[in-house]
């Protein structure tokens, strides 16, 4: 378990110098397979610069299906087998160039956020309100796309991505819908609740058909219980990194917060993964929008509110590592007794 | 437990909002621009300062530090050592009555120092100490003992203490830093763990305490060693007696004489180790960052810096105890 940053592009000198000096050694890149078709040498050229700042490049992030020359593959259209054999070479391409992860998506709606939320002390963060008595929201594709179907049509892309994957050494997983809703403007929203990841990894039984996991959309997801899925797909070795950010409730209403106030108890959630034997990396994600922050090159929130993430995340990652050997937190009902005070 | 930070010489509306975002829940405003009006702090001034503090929904929890010119006579025994201590004791007369719990102070003259800086890996930059280097010129144009330091310190603490239980205030000493014996002329006392069990002797109160700068008790002599003065035997020591008001929470490479600064994960001292004994100890004060390491593209002040220390430190602090900061859960 260790922490990892995720940035945009090839990283400017100061992204890459600033996670080296903090000491974060695994970096993520959003990219990947799509339309602009990033060539193999494109791969090797950015790992080894990524390499030049004494860094990893863990994983690439990304995902083709908000992009609409793809939409066949995920609801099935008549361009499916020529898009996927197209798919297919971007991911070889990927995984021989020495990628070890590329977590996408299924989502031709993107995520979606409604009003952000002001949260402590002027910082903000995204929110999601959404009032499903009168959803009066224009439908993506003109009429209600069919989740038989788009189930049809992901178990055909898992029996053929995973193969490659397994062939080239680089693992593919899933984010969850985000927001985990039933459906967005007519598109059903596949990857909404336990039952569809467990649907997804038995598809085809590999360590290379896996979850990008984001605790916090599957935080998110109402009548869920959080610990109990990390639990369940960390310990089938189905969490390839984590998402690690925190949410103040369940859709349809939520909204994003700073890493330690939102209702998910980042400790216990870490100790579920420790103890479910995961060893894989954890991103901050978005972050609250701070005042007077710098932007960052990468998802939301600045270099301050990412820092502020960051510096969580390893301390609570060495300290529940750390905890093993005395046995678990301090028993507080217990601390102090004999002091003189 | 909770967490703190410390501002130093400024109240500016950047820093003070930034640690309103963060969840500070204590600050501590180090040589605060409080005007010296005949030697002393007035009251007004002090109001006014805590409320800008509170303008930001802050609780101003400590000042740490005066400016030093209103008290150098009183630590080095200077001829103006009755007038100053006078006026000391009437300015936390003040600080009490602004409502202000705690006044820190470094018992030292000349004040804190560094040798230079150190590549800590990457061009990180951590400040560094080296005793072959330091090359204090004679500081004070008057005699002072070792004896006569002490009876400086005794005078102050005999004095100060009940003055500052009347008026709800409790008063910590800050080690000197680098803790060396004697810098400038002038004979320090709070270099290592011995003179500060008898600095808590010299006056039995809640209110005769220590700034326990964590970083400065690392770099003490031995303080890395496994001898029954290690740094984790003072910080027990002294917080099972209920004499540390706040804790500077930072990391370094080693002791005197030569030693740096370095990220708060990266120093010697196991913090997770640390921060588990004030919890098994009962403490119930607060943790600060303390000074910043240099990052690229951060600020003079170390905002970037600042963030990881303080998101590093709430971590160790809620995974220690199992509890929420924030009551979240």
């Amino acid at each position: 378990m260790e922490p990892m940053v995720a940035i945009h592009g090839q990283g400017g000198d100061e992204v890459l110098q600033t996670a080296v000096q903090y000491g974060i050694k695994n970096i993520l890149v959003y990219g990947g397979p799509g339309t602009r078709h990033m060539k193999f040498q494109e791969y090797v050229t950015l790992r080894m610069r990524i390499e030049s700042f004494g860094l990893k490049l863990a994983a690439i992030e990304g995902g083709f299906s908000p992009d609409l020359n793809y939409h066949d593959v995920i609801f099935g259209g008549p361009k499916q087998d020529e898009l996927i054999e197209d798919l297919l070479i971007q991911v070889r391409d990927m995984g021989r160039a020495g990628i070890p992860i590329y977590g996408y998506n299924w989502m031709p709606n993107s995520w979606g956020r409604a009003q952000p939320t002001i949260i402590r002390g002027g910082a903000m963060g995204t929110g999601y309100q959404y009032d499903w008595e009168n959803d009066r929201r224009p439908k993506t594709f003109g009429e209600d796309m069919d989740e038989g179907t788009m189930w049809d049509a992901l178990e055909y892309w898992i029996k053929a991505v995973t193969p490659v994957a397994e062939e080239v050494g680089m693992r593919c997983g899933i984010h969850p819908e985000d927001p985990p809703v039933p459906q967005r403007g007519g598109v059903p929203g596949l990857f909404r609740n336990m039952a569809a990841f467990k649907r997804l990894v038995e598809i085809v039984d590999s360590d290379y058909n896996a979850i990008e996991f984001c605790q916090g959309t599957f935080s998110e997801m109402p009548g869920e219980d959080i610990y109990e899925m990390i639990e369940y797909f960390a310990s089938r070795n189905k969490v390839m990194y984590v998402h690690f950010r925190n949410v103040s409730g369940k859709a349809p209403a939520f909204n994003e917060e700073f890493i330690n106030t939102g209702y998910v108890n980042m400790k216990k959630a870490m100790r579920t993964y420790r103890d479910s034997g995961f060893t894989g990396n954890f991103i901050d994600d978005h972050c609250p929008l701070m005042i007077d922050d710098t932007d960052f090159p990468g998802n939301l929130g600045g270099y301050r509110s990412r820092l502020f993430a960051q510096g969580y995340i390893a301390g609570v990652i060495e300290s529940v590592k750390k905890e093993v050997e005395y046995g678990g937190p301090v028993d507080m009902s217990a601390a102090g007794k004999g002091a003189s005070s | 437990m909770r967490i703190g930070m410390g501002l130093n010489s400024s109240t500016n509306t950047e820093t003070l909002r930034y640690m309103a975002q963060l969840g500070v829940q204590d600050v501590v405003l180090n040589t605060p621009p409080v005007p010296v009006k005949n030697g002393k702090w007035e009251l007004v001034d002090l109001v006014s300062l805590k409320n800008r503090v509170n303008e930001f929904g802050l609780t101003l929890t400590a000042i740490e530090n005066t400016q030093i010119d209103m008290r150098h006579h009183l630590i080095a025994g200077g001829p103006r050592f009755d007038e100053q201590l006078e006026n000391m004791v009437e300015t936390i007369r003040n600080i009490g009555r602004a409502g202000i719990p705690m006044y820190t102070m470094s018992w030292r003259y000349p004040r804190f120092y560094r040798t230079g800086h150190v590549d800590i890996g990457f061009g990180a930059q951590g400040t560094a100490f080296d005793a072959d280097v330091e090359d204090w010129p004679n500081v004070i144009d008057w005699e002072l003992t070792r004896e006569r330091a002490w009876e400086c310190l005794q005078t102050w603490v005999k004095t100060a203490t009940p003055v500052a239980e009347e008026y709800g205030v409790r008063l910590g000493l800050h080690p000197v830093d680098p803790p060396i014996p004697v810098v400038g002329g002038v004979p320090s006392l709070l270099f290592n763990f011995e003179n500060h069990r008898r600095l808590i002797e010299i006056y039995d109160s809640p209110a005769n305490a220590l700034l326990l700068c964590q970083g400065s008790f690392s770099q003490f002599a031995g303080a890395d060693q496994d001898n029954g003065e290690s740094i984790y035997d003072m910080i027990e020591y002294f917080v099972k007696r209920n004499r540390v008001l706040y804790v500077h929470f930072r990391n370094v490479s080693g002791t005197v004489p030569k030693f740096n600064e370095t990220f708060i994960n990266k120093g010697y001292v196991d913090m997770y180790r640390a921060m588990r004994i004030y919890a098994e100890n009962g403490f119930d004060g607060f943790f600060m960052d303390d000074h910043a390491v240099g990052t690229i593209g951060d600020t003079d002040w170390g905002h970037r810096a600042r963030a990881y220390s303080n998101g590093y430190i709430q971590s160790l602090i809620e995974t220690v105890t199992d509890t929420s900061l924030y009551g979240a859960h």
